[in-house]
């Protein structure tokens, strides 16, 4: 077999002499797989140590078309062996091992392999194993026509035409389908070391992509009907559709929250959490204080609740609540979260404080936040565990402050998801919901009885307090609040390296903004701390949120 | 000794060491892959476990005769033991080392000595009962005929 690969033609049909690394350091296994392997007609390299393995591979780039390797190496981790040769290399990496642990399975798929065996295997487990090369070379080729055919600049790659080839040349397209969860995010960047131009979802493009939502319906849309409406010439389907899964994740994530924080507190968060329309929804079922309009109806925001407790006790919260409340719709789930408007106390008389320091428990918060405003759903990567104290919280107010939690949480992350390398542009959003609740809190004082704490500045850095500064400060302008809020809870993020990981995208923000058509006069602030946000974060996503400055939207695009 | 006979107790040995657990489906396998190319193929195989197990036996005994037993390198060892004799098929090799990574986790010292134990009467006895099969088939090999195959164990 030459090393053109598969296709120039051979003596026999394909998979015949498919070029096989086999990596093991038990000689007993490899000897018995390499003659598997050859009964199969692949052509068998064998090695027994990880370090000559990616020597070998170096040394013939082209020489190999799939790699079958052990988990347990003695001088390198086979996960370790997987990552180099199934990224820098791109080529299919096939594990093995004795130990068929599920934990240890979902390891090797996570790092990017194609497949697990467990041992002994079996000589038919080895016939297929083609299918993987196929399927490899299947996507790049998507990927590269694809790329070709948009505008953007993703990558440097141009268009190849031996994708064929068996060659390890394919290297685009390898990033964005392999792996699973790692490289999820970077869907339309590339998660791995390759350098490509990544889309910017930025809050133009996301409010676009809100809009056509909203117009065909959540539950019919598809990227390709999204992408029309939309009208983005240097725009891809690809894009659109990895956007809308995000989205999609974002709002199950928070109806989970939801329904988490149903159980904890005594929220009813199935009322709130809705996918419902506009109107106070969910807000006023739920409450048994009419005050407590504030629907929880983000479910997903009762993480944002929390941490926007946090914000919201320093805040004074009194208007918070409700402009929390609101965000909260804007926040919710459906987009079509109620107006926040409708609720306008959103008593949230969470205790801030406590909800604050719960938040800050949360190491991980894995929450993808999908805003109702047009925000694109982001991934939180923290646990969002309805930390604060529900019962605290819930005594007072029904409804958490769903933005506030979106602040807080990602001020949780600063102090817990440090592993979280996702920049928190939810978070972003989710504060200027909260930014709007507070706008619109009225006075529910009352409801507010609970904000023991200033704001947990100790929770956050300082920026928190800033941030909390701003929220004061903001309080008796709404609109202002909603910038400040957001250019502070940016700012947040920013220096807490929110890791985030979800492509929320900050521009989206302005979905949030859209809560309220809330006229925030600071946007310049907002803006003004968005750059910061994003920078310090990792983005690993394709949004990068470069300007925060999310105008004024009309709410009508996100809350629907 | 006729070819037919030698055939026969060839199988009759062999389901027995089916039957009694020493050997399961893989050793079947092994026995398929071997043909013109490689008639010597279970042999080879088989001689590589026998040199692989007697020196993972040996690093065992050492290493659960220390002062400060390492079990992580305990655990190591055993993990590749039952690795190998998964592969070969040997069945109440791979299952004692199942419980012996049990013990491992444990840190149970006692425990695992005795497994030690266990394991290496296993080792012992499957590497009997192979040696002697492999001698049956070689008699096959010189008398001429072929070696039958055992299909209900594939």
């Amino acid at each position: 077999m030459g090393s053109s690969g598969f296709s120039s033609p051979r003596s026999g049909s394909f998979p015949e002499g498919l070029r096989v690394l086999v990596v093991d350091d038990d000689l007993t296994c490899l000897k018995i797989l390499e003659k598997m392997l050859k009964k199969c007609n692949y052509k068998v390299t064998t090695c027994n140590l990880t370090r000559e393995a990616l020597d070998l591979l170096q040394e013939r780039k082209d020489g190999f078309d799939i790699v079958i390797c052990d988990v347990n190496m003695p001088d390198m981790d086979g996960f370790k062996l997987l990552e180099h040769v199934g990224i820098k290399m791109d080529l299919p990496v096939i594990m093995m091992s004795v130990d068929g642990e599920t934990s240890r399975v979902m390891k090797g798929i996570q790092h990017g392999a194609c497949d697990y065996l467990l041992k002994p295997i079996r000589i038919k487990e080895l016939q297929n194993i083609w299918q993987h090369v196929v399927r490899k070379r299947m996507h790049e080729a998507r990927d590269i026509e694809s790329q070709d055919e948009n505008q953007m600049t993703r990558n440097g790659k141009e268009p190849s035409d031996d994708r064929c080839s068996f060659s390890g040349d394919i290297v685009s397209g390898k990033k964005r389908k392999t792996v699973e969860n790692k490289h999820r995010h970077g869907e339309h960047g590339d998660p791995s070391s390759e350098k490509k131009a990544r889309l910017l979802w930025n809050v133009e493009l996301h409010q676009k992509f809100m809009k056509a939502v909203h117009q065909i319906g959540l539950y019919k849309v598809g990227p390709k009907k999204i992408l029309e409406l939309m009208g983005v010439p240097s725009l891809t389907r690809e894009n659109v559709a990895s956007h809308l899964q995000k989205y999609r994740l974002y709002l199950s994530r928070l109806q989970k929250e939801n329904e988490l924080k149903a159980a904890s507190g005594g929220l009813k968060l199935s009322d709130i959490y809705s996918k419902e329309p506009a109107g106070n929804v969910c807000l006023q079922s739920s409450m048994s204080q009419n005050s407590l309009t504030v629907q929880r109806s983000v479910h997903g925001h009762d993480i944002m609740n929390h941490n926007h407790d946090a914000k919201i006790c320093n805040a004074n919260v009194k208007g918070i609540l409700s402009v929390a409340a609101e965000a909260k719709t804007a926040l919710s789930t459906d987009m079509t979260g109620p107006a926040l408007s409708s609720n306008p106390r959103i008593s949230s008389s969470h205790s801030f404080g406590p909800l604050h320091s719960e938040v800050r428990s949360a190491p991980k918060i894995d929450t993808q936040y999908s805003w109702s405003g047009g925000v694109p759903s982001f991934q939180f990567k923290q646990e969002i565990r309805p930390h604060f104290q529900s019962e605290q919280l819930f005594d007072h107010l029904p409804l958490p402050m769903p933005q506030l939690q979106a602040d807080c949480v990602s001020h949780n992350s600063t102090c817990s998801s440090k592993e979280t390398d996702k920049p928190i542009e939810p978070n972003i959003n989710l504060y200027y919901a909260q930014n709007r609740s507070h706008v619109k809190v009225e006075n529910t004082a009352a409801l507010f009885s609970v904000q023991p704490e200033p704001f947990p500045c100790s929770v956050w850095s300082t920026t928190n307090q800033g941030l909390e500064q701003n929220l004061y400060d903001n309080v008796e302008c709404p609109e202002k609040n909603l910038i400040a809020g957001m250019g502070s809870s940016l700012r947040l993020w920013d220096e807490e390296c929110i890791s985030y990981q979800g492509d929320f995208s900050p521009l989206d923000a302005g979905g949030l903004v859209h809560i309220e058509s809330v006229d925030c006069s600071n946007q310049g602030g907002l803006i003004a701390d968005a750059p910061n946000f994003h920078n310090s974060v990792n983005f690993e996503c394709d949004y990068h949120s470069d300007q925060m400055g999310y105008p004024v939207i009309d709410q009508g695009l996100f809350i629907t | 000794m006729e070819v037919d006979q030698l055939q026969r107790s060839f199988l009759e040995y062999s389901r027995l060491l089916f039957h009694e657990g020493f050997l399961d489906g893989q050793f079947s396998q092994l026995q398929l892959l071997q043909d013109e190319s490689n008639p010597d193929f279970v042999f080879e195989v088989v001689s590589l476990f026998f040199e692989d197990s007697e020196r993972l036996l040996n690093d065992l005994t050492i290493a659960l005769d220390q002062q400060n037993v390492d079990f992580k390198k305990i655990d190591a060892h055993v993990h590749q033991l039952k690795g190998s004799s998964s592969s070969i098929g040997a069945q109440r090799v791979k299952n004692v080392c199942i419980a012996f990574r049990n013990f491992c986790d444990e840190q149970n010292v006692e425990g695992c000595l005795r497994c030690l134990q266990q394991v290496k009467q296993e080792y012992l006895l499957v590497k009997t009962k192979l040696e002697a099969q492999l001698r049956l088939e070689q008699q096959i090999v010189a008398a001429g005929g072929a070696i039958p195959m055992l299909n209900e164990f594939c």
